[in-house]
């Protein structure tokens, strides 16, 4: 596995009266990187440049990084991405943040004591590694170590609950690369 | 003055075998930066992988940014857009729409987008120049797909779109 940046994207949100939304993007070359100062600077003054054409209101915009993998492996037969391993996380303010893994692996779950839904085995290396990653964070190549959020940007805590649920999956639309 | 979201978003997407798709998200401190950022995600993406037999070939990761705006002009629609041509280094024409167009930078046909207007030309040199930074780096955005340099703007008209989000 190779992931590697194809694209950086600037999507600027105009709102209109009526709160209708309506996104203008525009691409810019991947060397832009090289300087994060630049990054945003960047994006405010297209930001103030495409006000001035606009009497819709830009209060937002976001920085979009795209990472490929061209060699990634393919879907495996019997795959299904509304079959998910759903993580129960408690976060720092003792509040649930949920996580969906689509089409979790067969291997990793183990019957559940009620009978029901099949639990994920927390006891599986993978799962573990997950779990350790989520709660203690990835030592980096600087020997910074990095651990997730939820989104107010609370520290998550503990996976008292997983198991498998299907779940439908509302997202249709994709984007390829190539 | 805009500010930063304190997270990054990452977004990771999953593809079944009958091509459906679904996506999993998560938020990463934005003050580890770009590069840690990025060396996090590649970090989680693969321990994901994991445990999915689904194919994992693309994911984002996203910085927000926001401020306090002036409220949207009264009669503002962001289905009225200005419809900019773009040509790039290789002849391919880009198409860009800029939402809710002010109908002031159009010419007395009520179509065509004034050329000469200054804010239009504004984004016109940013387009196809670039914006010169305090680094002094120059950035210059692309065509789409094409991912070449724009190099002129051809047309540039009013258009009504059902573009909305």
């Amino acid at each position: 596995m190779a992931f590697a940046t194809q694209d950086v994207k600037y999507s600027f949100v105009v709102e209109d009266e009526g709160g209708t939304t309506s996104q203008l993007e525009i691409t810019v070359p991947t060397s832009v990187l090289t300087n994060p100062a630049d990054m945003t600077e960047f994006g405010d003054e297209m930001a103030a440049l495409l006000d001035a054409l606009s009497d819709g209101k830009i209060e937002k915009y976001n920085i979009i990084i795209g990472r490929y993998d061209s060699a990634a492996t393919a879907a495996s037969a019997g795959s299904n991405v509304e079959k998910k391993g759903r993580l129960l996380i408690s976060n720092a303010l003792n509040k649930t943040v949920r996580l969906a893994i689509p089409s979790v692996l067969d291997a990793v779950l183990v019957a559940s004591g009620s009978g029901k839904a099949k639990d994920i085995n927390t006891a599986h290396a993978d799962v573990i590694a997950l779990i350790d990653a989520l709660i203690s964070g990835l030592t980096m190549a600087s020997t910074n170590v990095i651990a997730p959020t939820d989104s107010n940007g609370q520290d998550l805590i503990a996976v008292p609950e997983a198991y498998q649920q299907h779940t439908r999956s509302h997202y249709t639309g994709r984007r390829r690369k190539g | 003055m805009w500010s930063i979201e304190s997270c990054f978003l990452l977004t990771v997407f999953f593809t079944d075998e009958g091509n459906s798709t679904s996506r999993l998200s998560l938020y990463i401190p934005y003050s580890w930066g770009w590069s840690e950022g990025i060396e996090f995600a590649d970090g989680i993406v693969a321990l994901l992988k994991d445990l999915s037999d689904a194919e994992v070939d693309y994911y984002n990761l996203i910085s927000r940014r926001y401020r306090i705006a002036s409220p949207p002009a009264v009669g503002s629609d962001v289905a009225r857009c200005g419809a900019f041509f773009w040509e790039d280094a290789t002849g391919e024409i880009f198409a860009g729409f800029i939402p809710s167009f002010d109908e002031g930078k159009l010419l007395r046909d009520g179509i065509t987008i004034d050329q000469t207007d200054i804010d239009v030309v504004a984004v016109t040199a940013a387009m196809t120049t670039g914006l010169t930074l305090t680094s002094t780096n120059t950035i210059q955005p692309l065509s789409g797909f094409n991912s070449e340099d724009l190099t002129s703007l051809i047309e540039a008209y009013l258009q009504y779109r059902d573009y909305r989000t």
